[in-house]
């Protein structure tokens, strides 16, 4: 379970107030549950993924992944948070060129385990994701649908207990964007991770259990319209 | 777009990029200077023998040549001066010796002449006193010579001593730059004709003329002439002696072009890397550009202009550095080769060293630049930075087998041809060693062919043994390299060609040094102290002297034999030949490691009988010679001898003939020694017989007296001296190849940062991404090297048995591996000490960045 508790970062501005990016979030996302978070552009969603990724470290609250409070881990902690507990989509797609699909995926497990073990453990999960033809292609000769659905499988490698997807369907066209968006509910459904989606996408409240709307660093109830959809 | 257009688009531009534009100008500047450097080394020497020789002698066109050291009587000039046809004779006596004055001593070229020598205009005479001052004889000196020995003020005396004489010379001006240009480097000591003849103590002999002929009677006069010296002179074009220099300087000029090219090879490369900085920048101007609409020709134009700009300001950057190099690195060094030609210290920078240079500079920038060139064409315009219009893909035939990519086809393919290459440079080593340059080309395009297989089979192993043990370094390690393409391949590339060029020359320059200090040892084995005329010019014990009273040197203690030694230098063909003369009882006559072909006993045996000689198999070659047949000296007083073996050249480049003493008196028509080679009864220490030899000689007798080890430690320092600029050159060749590799690598390393960032942010930890920076530059380097390190030994055997089989040289082959692996561990170790640190910072990379794009 994730729970932000009264997060805030504040940079500081020259001859003025702090900028307020993050302004006392408070959120509770449990196992298994998606939450959308909305917002135009400035509003504080990247700061706040980067905090609840420990890239960034909080001004003032608490993070907690079930009881325990990242908001203190060193660097090292961090690193192995983020390759152990946490899986992070992007809407770039940071795939090794010239390296296989497989290959690809399996870059987290293969800090613990042998290649082939880690070939082992995450081809099911290909499968899943409708890749068990493709997962010996090479990266580039993928589609792009393909290679958001190789990130997926690469953030849920290890069994994280949080997922965060910051504009996951951003690249693609809506089909594919609607079966990336499917298939992030039904795996964090299926291994109860709590997950977070940033995104403009509309569709992706479709999707969500929850969506929230974070506009000047302060969380709110979401209410559709085409300010906080619109990308910046 | 208008050219000034261009010009604006560049400079706003250049805001953006100016770190990396700075960081490929300095690449493609060390790669011009490098170029540089060494073409001008390469052709001063021969520069300055043509200048010295030019200098001299100004508009004549023929020159009447003494064959014999002793010259011809100078009433030969009043018969060639009364030639129809002739319009200006001029005589010169020119003589080898030693200038000395209080700060020191020089080995200086003495040339007399009189007045008719400044009417053929000589840009080193022009001017010049060549009158006896007031009845006194007086030498001339170019100003550095003058500073170097410390005779700088007028009627000052120098000592020159020559031809076992000694004697006092007042200064009577020194030549300036002003004057005479860059002759002023020359060794040479100008005085008055009939000066020279009381120096050297020929009387009125000379020993060439110098001829002008009227216009249009040069066939007429040459014909004349030839007659006149019925067979006892040469009669050659005045350019003889650069010819005679060129065959003499062949073996080191072929082997500084090769190896020039070789650093030329590895300038180019640093250039291409530094540029290749440049690339993705322009990928997405190139992007740009088109998505805009305009045509691929504009595209061109706009890099082109990139090109030449870059191009411009780094060849500038490059010629200065070059300069500096070749004044301060690499000098040129005559060597063993001033021992018989007058050839000067100075640097000429010719037109062509200038133009090659900057002809490297721009290639590389071009080429570098035009990187992009296929998906400029491409109909795509995204093509440039890889990103497909549709996102469809997908296609089938990108599977990989097996996991890690597996060596592509491409590699393959291109380490096929590396395989033919290699072929055929074998099909030279054995077949025709003379080709080593060509062979060194296709063992160098062999190299470069099979590197992309090796470094893919590199990757493809290091990837399998991965799989056997947990962690992700060696996986990201390999996964990096094998998309890094064509810039992993270029940095490995500088690495191994620097190291292929590093063990093959240092291992032939080992060989060679090796084989000459035998040949040293050996000729100097049959005697214990050799007496000879002073001066560092007579190392070879090649200048004649009249016999002293050879029982003064009989009666010194602990002297067992004293025996007559013969030595010259003989002009056959285009080549300045070694004639050794040993006496009859010398024992051995040739050492048996000279031998190149033939019995060494029945040898010895004819040569000691008379009437026979040994030859140098190099030149027996080239006039298609063999044992046993005759051969026609051009000797003063020509003899047919017959061939009784084949030697190497023992140690003098255009090569050598062994014949006994007596014979040489009679093809010299001289009974004068070179040397006395004195042995020394059994237990007598050689330091104290040459203390008693010197005491018997007396203080003015212009004559040398050092032991036979001594000698040939000198002439072993000569040797290694003479190989000096290939030792620069190795050495120079890995430190700019390991600045090179550590630059690219560093910059390669720095614009990976948001890949980096991205690992971060998968959870790997920065020590991970340290040691996986560490890894790959470990792979890249170490196969790079160690390729070139394999390669480089093959080139060894290369230029080993060419410098055997063509020059002649006495070559002891072998192939240094350990010498070979120690170059390729410290290169690899102090790449990646440097690269040490900016993988260190690179690996600080805040995780964030990565969700910066």
């Amino acid at each position: 379970m994730l729970e932000l508790r009264n997060l805030v970062k504040h940079y500081p501005a020259i001859g003025g107030e702090p900028v307020r990016a993050v302004d006392g979030v408070s959120l509770t996302v449990a196992p298994g549950e998606t939450v959308a978070l909305y917002g135009p552009s400035g509003s504080g969603k990247t700061t706040l993924l980067l905090m609840i990724a420990m890239l960034l470290a909080p001004t003032a609250g608490e993070i907690l992944i079930g009881e325990r409070d990242i908001s203190t881990l060193s660097e090292h902690e961090a690193s192995h948070f983020r390759l152990s507990e946490l899986g992070f989509i992007r809407q770039s797609f940071d795939l090794l060129p010239g390296v296989s699909a497989i290959d690809n995926a399996t870059l987290k497990l293969l800090k613990t385990r042998r290649w082939r073990e880690a070939r082992r453990e995450i081809a099911p999960l290909l499968a899943r994701l409708g890749l068990g033809e493709r997962m010996n292609h090479r990266s580039e000769t993928l589609s792009m649908g393909e290679r958001q659905r190789v990130m997926i499988a690469r953030a849920l490698s290890t069994g994280p207990r949080l997922l965060l997807a910051d504009e996951p369907t951003g690249s693609l066209d809506s089909r594919r964007g609607r079966e990336v968006l499917e298939l992030l509910r039904e795996l964090s459904r299926e291994r109860e991770v709590a997950a977070v989606i940033v995104s403009h996408d509309p569709m992706a409240a479709e999707y969500a259990d929850r969506v929230l709307t974070l506009l000047d660093g302060r969380l709110g109830e979401h209410s559709p319209n085409h300010e906080v959809y619109a990308r910046g | 777009m208008s050219p000034l257009n261009a010009l604006h688009l560049y400079r706003v531009r250049l805001r953006a990029r100016f770190w990396q534009e700075c960081f490929a100008v300095v690449g493609i500047a060390a790669g011009v200077a490098l170029l540089f450097a060494s073409q001008v080394a390469n052709s001063s020497l021969q520069s300055s023998v043509s200048q010295l020789s030019r200098g001299i002698a100004g508009n004549a066109t023929l020159q009447l040549l003494a064959r014999d050291p002793h010259g011809f009587p100078a009433a030969t000039l009043t018969r060639v001066r009364a030639i129809p046809g002739v319009r200006v004779a001029a005589p010169v006596l020119e003589a080898g010796a030693q200038a000395s004055g209080p700060r020191g001593s020089s080995s200086v070229q003495l040339i007399g002449a009189d007045t008719s020598l400044s009417q053929l205009g000589g840009a080193l005479v022009r001017g010049t006193q060549l009158r006896p001052f007031g009845g006194i004889g007086a030498v001339v000196l170019p100003a550095p010579l003058a500073r170097t020995i410390g005779v700088t003020r007028f009627g000052q005396e120098a000592l020159l001593q020559l031809d076992g004489r000694t004697a006092q010379a007042p200064l009577y001006s020194q030549l300036h730059s002003s004057q005479i240009g860059a002759l002023v480097h020359s060794s040479v000591a100008i005085v008055p004709l009939s000066f020279a003849q009381e120096l050297t103590g020929l009387g009125a002999r000379v020993s060439r003329i110098l001829i002008q002929p009227a216009a249009g009677s040069q066939p007429r006069v040459l014909a004349a002439l030839q007659r006149l010296a019925a067979g006892r002179e040469n009669v050659e074009a005045v350019d003889y002696e650069e010819r005679l220099f060129a065959k003499a300087a062949a073996a080191s000029n072929q082997s500084t072009a090769l190896f020039s090219a070789i650093s030329a090879l590895v300038g180019f490369l640093f250039a291409f890397n530094a540029v290749l900085l440049t690339v993705p920048q322009r990928r997405r101007l190139v992007v740009d550009l088109r998505r805009d609409g305009y045509e691929p020709r504009t595209v061109i134009a706009v890099l082109l202009l990139d090109a030449i700009v870059l191009g411009l300001i780094a060849c500038a950057l490059g010629l200065v550095l070059g300069e500096e190099l070749s004044i301060h690195v690499l000098h040129s060094n005559p060597a063993f080769l001033s021992l018989a030609f007058a050839v000067g210290s100075e640097r000429f920078v010719s037109w062509q060293s200038i133009a090659f240079a900057l002809a490297g500079g721009m290639g590389a920038a071009i080429v570098a630049v035009l990187t992009p060139l296929r998906d400029i064409l491409s109909r795509d315009p995204l093509a440039a930075i890889g990103a497909p219009e549709s996102s469809g893909g997908g296609g089938g035939d990108g599977k990989s087998t097996g996991g890690w990519r597996a060596p592509a086809h491409a590699p393959a393919r291109a380490a096929l041809a590396g395989v033919v290459c290699l072929v055929a440079a074998t099909a030279i080593l054995l077949e025709a060693p003379d080709a080593a340059i060509p062979g060194m080309v296709l063992l160098v395009a062999s190299l470069l062919l099979v590197l992309p297989y090796a470094l893919a089979l590199a990757l493809e192993i290091v990837g399998r043994l991965a799989r056997l043990v947990a962690g992700v370094v060696p996986h990201v390690a390999t996964m990096e390299l094998g998309a890094a393409g064509a810039r992993a391949v270029a940095i490995a590339a500088t690495g191994a060609i620097a190291i292929f060029g590093s063990v093959a020359i240092q291992g032939a320059h080992g060989d060679l040094l090796h084989g000459l200090e035998n040949a040293a040892r050996d000729v100097n084995a049959s005697t214990d102290v050799w007496v000879s005329p002073a001066g560092s010019y007579n190392l070879l014990n090649t200048t004649p002297f009249a016999p002293v009273d050879r029982s003064k040197l009989e009666r010194v203690a602990g002297v067992r034999a004293v025996r007559l030694y013969r030595s010259g230098l003989l002009d056959y063909g285009d080549r300045r030949v070694l004639v050794m003369a040993p006496p009859a009882q010398a024992r051995p006559l040739l050492p048996a490691t000279q031998l190149v072909r033939g019995n060494l006993r029945r040898a010895e045996e004819r040569v000691r009988a008379g009437g026979w000689l040994i030859l140098s198999q190099a030149i027996a070659s080239e006039h298609h010679l063999h044992i046993g047949q005759a051969i026609a000296l051009p000797t003063p007083l020509p003899r047919q001898m017959r061939i009784a073996a084949l030697s190497t050249n023992i140690g003098w480049a255009p090569g050598a003939i062994v014949m006994n003493a007596d014979d040489y008196a009679r093809a010299w028509g001289s009974g004068d020694a070179s040397a006395y080679s004195i042995l020394l009864n059994p237990g007598v220490p050689p330091a104290r017989a040459v203390r008693d030899i010197r005491r018997a000689l007396g203080a003015s007798s212009g004559l040398a007296v050092q032991s036979a080890a001594l000698h040939t430690l000198r002439q072993s320092a000569l040797s290694r001296q003479a190989l000096a600029r290939l030792t620069q050159i190795a050495t120079l060749i890995p430190i700019v190849a390991v600045l090179a590799m550590a630059a690219a690598m560093g910059a390669m390393i720095w614009q990976r940062r948001p890949r980096l960032a991205k690992l971060k942010l998968e959870g790997l930890p920065r020590a991970d991404l340290w040691h996986t920076i560490l890894l790959e530059s470990l792979l890249l380097l170490g196969v790079g090297c160690l390729t070139g390190a394999i390669f480089g030994l093959y080139g060894q055997q290369l230029a080993d048995r060419a410098l055997a089989q063509t020059i002649n040289f006495p070559v002891v082959y072998s192939v240094t591996v350990l010498a070979a692996l120690s170059s390729l561990a410290l290169m690899t170790a102090t790449a990646l000490a440097i690269l040490a640190i900016p993988g260190w910072l690179a690996s600080s990379v805040p995780a964030a960045l990565a969700l910066q794009d």
